[in-house]
């Protein structure tokens, strides 16, 4: 290796030019803002999610569309009008809830332009027989959905490439009032344990934000269950 | 949201909140439904005009996706599928790439490096060579790789000492179709493809299947004949449980192409288009058939019957997996491969004397020409022929740990490989007996078969690895310690024929065994940088040919060896590089790229040199040399429709030691310490530019490759070139019957550029000198490039 010292020195002009080709392309590229491209808690979504209680109704709808530069972290309209008809029965959101909820990030998936026209219209019927805590909870859970649709990926090791495994992993994850992620597991295994331990590599990549105070009330940690469904674009 | 640059698509399926407020966290209590799936939607997701991925392991890796492949010519081999990538520098014999070509990287040849399909090896047993024409159709392949520096670890690899080469194929889909695409071009050119699907078929234990056949056809582009190829390819996926799967791959070719005719330098400036002769050499009435106007030949004026110079080739490929999830951590998974090949090349045109003398093998060759006397000189059809059947499996055992995954396997394959060079006859027409050499060949006259050359190697190749990734502060770290210890052995048996050094029978066996180590780091510094590095041990067996020709001062005696000397040839060992890695990779929202700085030290080369051990000039370890450089590569995602792709490659090769030759009869040394590697130039930029909008595609590349030597002592090179290539294709509104009907535009060397590929078929086979007092010194050939070629190709599924 000693060599190679040498050489670099012997070489300096195309070994600079290289890394410096390098270097302007990467930091000149016209990348929309320079953030990062993991998720983190984003300045918008922490405003999301602090909701500061004031006057329920008039008061939240303008929050909603804030977001402008990444629609990953626009506040999720349909799965807010969902909980109403469950929500006064009882304390757990059941099916509806989880019925409603994805929907509306499949379509932000696959039509990511279209997504600001729903925005306008769910603000008023959310918010009307809505307990607070619950909105700011589903803000919560739209937050953790939409972390994992960014950090996602398709494993990329030499065994992943060379057998292209497909499946859904269903994962819990468990995460406390300070945004900590105190657990992560599988409930249902794709069949591969490579898709598995991405599934659990990818949440774990992420970093929450701590619950805003109305959400999850009384709980000190609370648990998500996420779907993630790997596949082969057989389009092709 | 943003859509991943991949073929691949992950949704976020489902999304469930158990609300535990009063009971313990109840997830297990909550219904998720699926909503749905994403899929990407093609072309337009590709990063870099899916030239390449988001790589994020310990070794430089390029990966060309299905996107780039479909943008394609449809017959485009591996080789020129590559040839954008970083550390790449690939030339195809013509533009269809149904002739194949040569690949190197980083200075090692594709000889030196491990080639699989769906991870079986299918390098050549005996020399490890590389036929890339042969391979899976383009239409069915989904992904080529490259790992510039280093094989895998867990990869079946005794020949290789420079990087590995992956291809992956597309397996069955899930719905029911198929696909037809038929190309036209210039020289006749056509390929006719189809390919049925069966969709998924059953419930509990879901399977899917799929077969493929196609047929092309092409000019060469300079003298006469052509290239012909059939093939097909199946594919299986059995979903045994959820837990188990089973998959299985076939492939077919058959082809028989007109070799193209190589050149030297001073043919080349003279008359570029100097090729094989259309003239069918005509038998006499009687006597010596071994003159230029007649069977015999030479490279300058009288170049061989193009109809006699031909390269029929047949292979198959089976390859399977069975793997099973025992339980969370462990998966256990079985690959057997079994690989047939059977063919010849080269100039078949020969002569053969025949002979009555007892003191000959088998009492000299029979009658020929059935004239009744055993005393003439005969036009035949002769060539070495290569039967090989190899089957092999690997079997892997995954062990995943939260921070700790670990990879065991065992690799274990028994190559047959008869090699052997019959002989036949030919009429005043130009037909060949059998162009195959498989019937009607020339006897003894003892009855046996004429042979210029009869052995068989069985070549025991295993290796056993582990491989452990371990995965340290907060998933920001991993480490990978591996290892492989990876062995081979060569049972040689000559049967006694009549090529120089294998005129007795003997038996030979040789084993090169090696532990060969490899450690590995990914580091993810500030979120869309990464670093990592490698350093990687690699080894390359002598090819078999090191235990041929040890034959010497052998006599007959009514038609049987009875006396004979046997020089083995004991000094050649195995190869070896240690390659040295360091890098640095973005993954940015719009943009990614690597940079990537490496070192290789590459000891005992394997070149034929004189060998002063044995005084023979042989394959011999020549020496050690050394290779160092960087490659950078970078790609955009689309914007506004447009995306680009880009390679940098800087090579500093050198040759470490003086070569071993002879000059007249006297042991020399050439003094090749410092020379560049041939066929390796300084620099090498690839650039692709893609612009697509609604049904409309179309792309530039350009590649430029530096001037390259020829010769060990660097005194013949060739200059620099740089192509285009274009691409445009429209697709058409799908209907009932039609699924993504497109039309596709092909242009290669859109600007006509002329220029030289060295032809350095083999790691080893370097012309030394140019000057002939030399033993090795000579002109080296080369290939002419292809001129402009266009064609046009309409696809569509159902």
């Amino acid at each position: 290796m000693a060599g190679l010292w040498e050489w670099l020195y012997r070489n300096r002009d195309p070994v600079s030019y290289g890394m410096a080709v390098a270097m302007i392309l990467l930091a000149l590229w016209p990348r929309p803002a320079l953030q990062p491209a993991h998720v983190q808690p984003s300045m918008e979504l922490m405003a999301m999610l602090e909701e500061p209680s004031p006057p329920k109704e008039k008061e939240t709808p303008p929050k909603i569309p804030e977001p402008q530069p990444r629609p990953v972290l626009r506040p999720l309209p349909q799965p807010v009008e969902a909980p109403p008809a469950a929500q006064p029965v009882e304390a757990l959101p059941p099916k509806p809830v989880v019925q409603e909820a994805p929907a509306p990030v499949v379509q932000r998936v696959v039509e990511p332009v279209r997504a600001p026209a729903p925005v306008p219209a769910p603000p008023k019927p959310v918010v009307q027989e809505q307990p607070k805590s619950a909105v700011v909870s589903a803000h919560y859970e739209q937050y953790v959905l939409a972390a994992l649709e960014k950090a996602k990926r398709y494993p990329t090791s030499r065994e992943a490439r060379l057998t292209h495994p497909q499946g859904v992993v269903r994962v819990w994850l468990e995460i406390n009032r300070d945004g900590q992620l105190t657990g992560v597991g599988v409930v249902d295994s794709s069949g591969s344990n490579l898709l598995d331990s991405e599934a659990l590599h990818t949440v774990r990549s992420i970093s929450f934000p701590a619950f805003p105070e109305q959400a999850y009330v009384g709980q000190s940690l609370h648990r998500f269950v996420v779907g993630l469904k790997y596949e082969i674009n057989s389009d092709h | 949201m943003k859509i991943e640059p991949r073929r691949f698509s992950l949704s976020l399926l489902t999304f469930s909140l158990a609300c535990a407020g009063l009971a313990s966290p109840g997830w297990a209590a909550s219904d998720t439904t699926d909503v749905g799936t994403v899929h990407i939607a093609g072309e337009g997701d590709s990063l870099g005009n899916g030239l390449m991925i988001e790589e994020d392991g310990a070794k430089a890796k390029s990966t060309v996706t299905k996107a780039a492949i479909d943008k394609s010519r449809p017959t485009a081999n591996p080789f020129q599928l590559l040839n954008l990538q970083p550390g790449v520098n690939a030339s195809s014999y013509d533009a269809t790439g149904l002739f194949g070509g040569n690949l190197r990287v980083r200075g090692f040849n594709s000889d030196q490096m491990g080639f699989t399909i769906n991870g079986a090896p299918v390098n050549d047993s005996g020399n490890f060579a590389v036929y890339p024409q042969e391979y899976t159709d383009s239409e069915n392949l989904c992904e080529l790789f490259v790992t510039q520096g280093s094989v895998d670890t867990d990869a079946p690899h005794v020949g290789a000492s420079g990087g590995n080469v992956g291809l992956v194929s597309c397996g069955p889909k899930d719905e029911r179709g198929g696909k037809f695409s038929q190309s036209l071009g210039e020289l006749s050119f056509t390929k006719t493809f189809l390919r049925l699907d069966t969709g998924l078929i059953g419930k509990d234990s879901p399977y899917k299947a799929f077969v493929s056949y196609s047929k092309s056809k092409v000019d060469k582009f300079k003298g006469y004949g052509g290239a012909d190829r059939d093939h097909v390819d199946a594919g299986m996926d059995w979903k045994l449980t959820r837990d188990t799967d089973l998959t299985a791959n076939l492939l077919y070719n058959h082809a028989v192409n007109n070799n193209l005719f190589t050149v030297t330098k001073s043919q080349w400036l003279t008359n570029p288009d100097v090729e094989y002769s259309n003239v069918v050499p005509q038998h006499l009435a009687s006597g010596n058939e071994n003159t230029n106007a007649s069977f015999g030949y030479n490279y300058t004026d009288h170049p061989a019957y193009y109809g006699y110079s031909l390269n029929p080739f047949e292979n198959y490929l089976f390859t399977s997996r069975l793997q099973s999830r025992i339980n969370d951590k462990l998966t256990l998974s079985a690959e057997p491969y079994y690989w047939y090949g059977y063919g010849t090349g080269g100039t078949e045109q020969s002569t053969l004397s025949e002979s009555g003398s007892g003191s000959k093998l088998g009492n000299g060759i029979s009658d020929i020409n059935k004239n009744g006397n055993t005393t003439d000189t005969v036009g035949v059809y002769t060539g070495s022929v290569t039967e090989t059947n190899r089957p092999g499996i690997t079997f892997k055992a995954n062990y995943d740990l939260e921070n700790n995954k670990i990879l065991a396997g065992y690799w274990f394959e028994r190559a047959r490989h008869h090699q052997t060079k019959p002989a036949t006859t030919m009429d005043n027409n130009g037909n060949i007996a059998d162009l195959w050499l498989k019937s009607n060949l020339i006897t003894l006259n003892n009855g046996q078969t004429y042979e210029g050359r009869d052995y068989m190697t069985i070549s025991t190749g295993q290796s056993a690895f582990l491989l452990d990734t371990i995965t340290l502060a907060n998933d920001r770290l991993q480490f990978m310690p591996g290892i492989r210890y990876t062995s081979i052995k060569r049972d040689f048996t000559n049967t006694a024929s009549m090529g120089g050094g294998l005129g007795a029978n003997y038996e030979a066996d040789r084993t090169y065994r090696k532990l060969l180590p490899s450690l590995g780091a990914t580091y993810k510094l500030s979120d869309p940088w990464q670093v990592y590095g490698n350093v990687t041990k690699n080894m390359r067996a002598p090819s078999n040919f090191v235990l041929s020709g040890w034959v010497s001062s052998v006599t007959y005696t009514n038609g049987v060896p009875s006396a004979f000397t046997l020089t083995p040839n004991n000094s050649i060992k195995e190869e070896t590089s240690t390659n040295y890695e360091a890098g640095m990779r973005y993954s940015g929202q719009q943009v990614n790229g690597s940079f990537a700085l490496y070192q290789v030290d590459f000891k005992n080369r394997i070149a034929q040199g004189f060998n002063p051990q044995t005084n023979t000039y042989t394959d011999y370890n020549v020496g050690d040399s050394r290779v160092m450089g960087f490659e950078l590569q970078v790609g955009s995602k689309p914007v506004n429709g447009w995306s680009v792709f880009g390679s940098a490659t800087y090579t500093d090769s050198k040759l470490l030691s003086d070569f071993p030759s002879l000059k007249g009869s006297t042991q020399t040394m050439l003094a090749t310490t410092g020379k560049i590697f041939p066929d390796t130039p300084k620099w090498m930029f690839g650039a692709s530019a893609q612009y697509s909008s609604g049904p409309y595609l179309a792309a530039l590349s350009g590649k430029y490759v530096g001037k390259r030597y020829t010769t060990l002592m660097n005194d013949e090179s060739i200059d620099g070139y740089t192509t285009f290539d274009f691409d445009a294709g429209y697709e058409f509104k799908s209907s009932r019957f039609l699924k993504k009907p497109t039309l596709r535009l092909n242009v290669t060397n859109l600007f006509d550029k002329k220029y030289l590929n060295a032809n350095s078929g083999s790691g080893s086979n370097i012309t030394v000198t140019t000057d002939t007092s030399y033993k090795g010194g000579g002109s080296p050939t080369y290939y002419v490039s292809a001129p402009r070629f266009t064609s046009v190709t309409f696809s569509t599924e159902f």
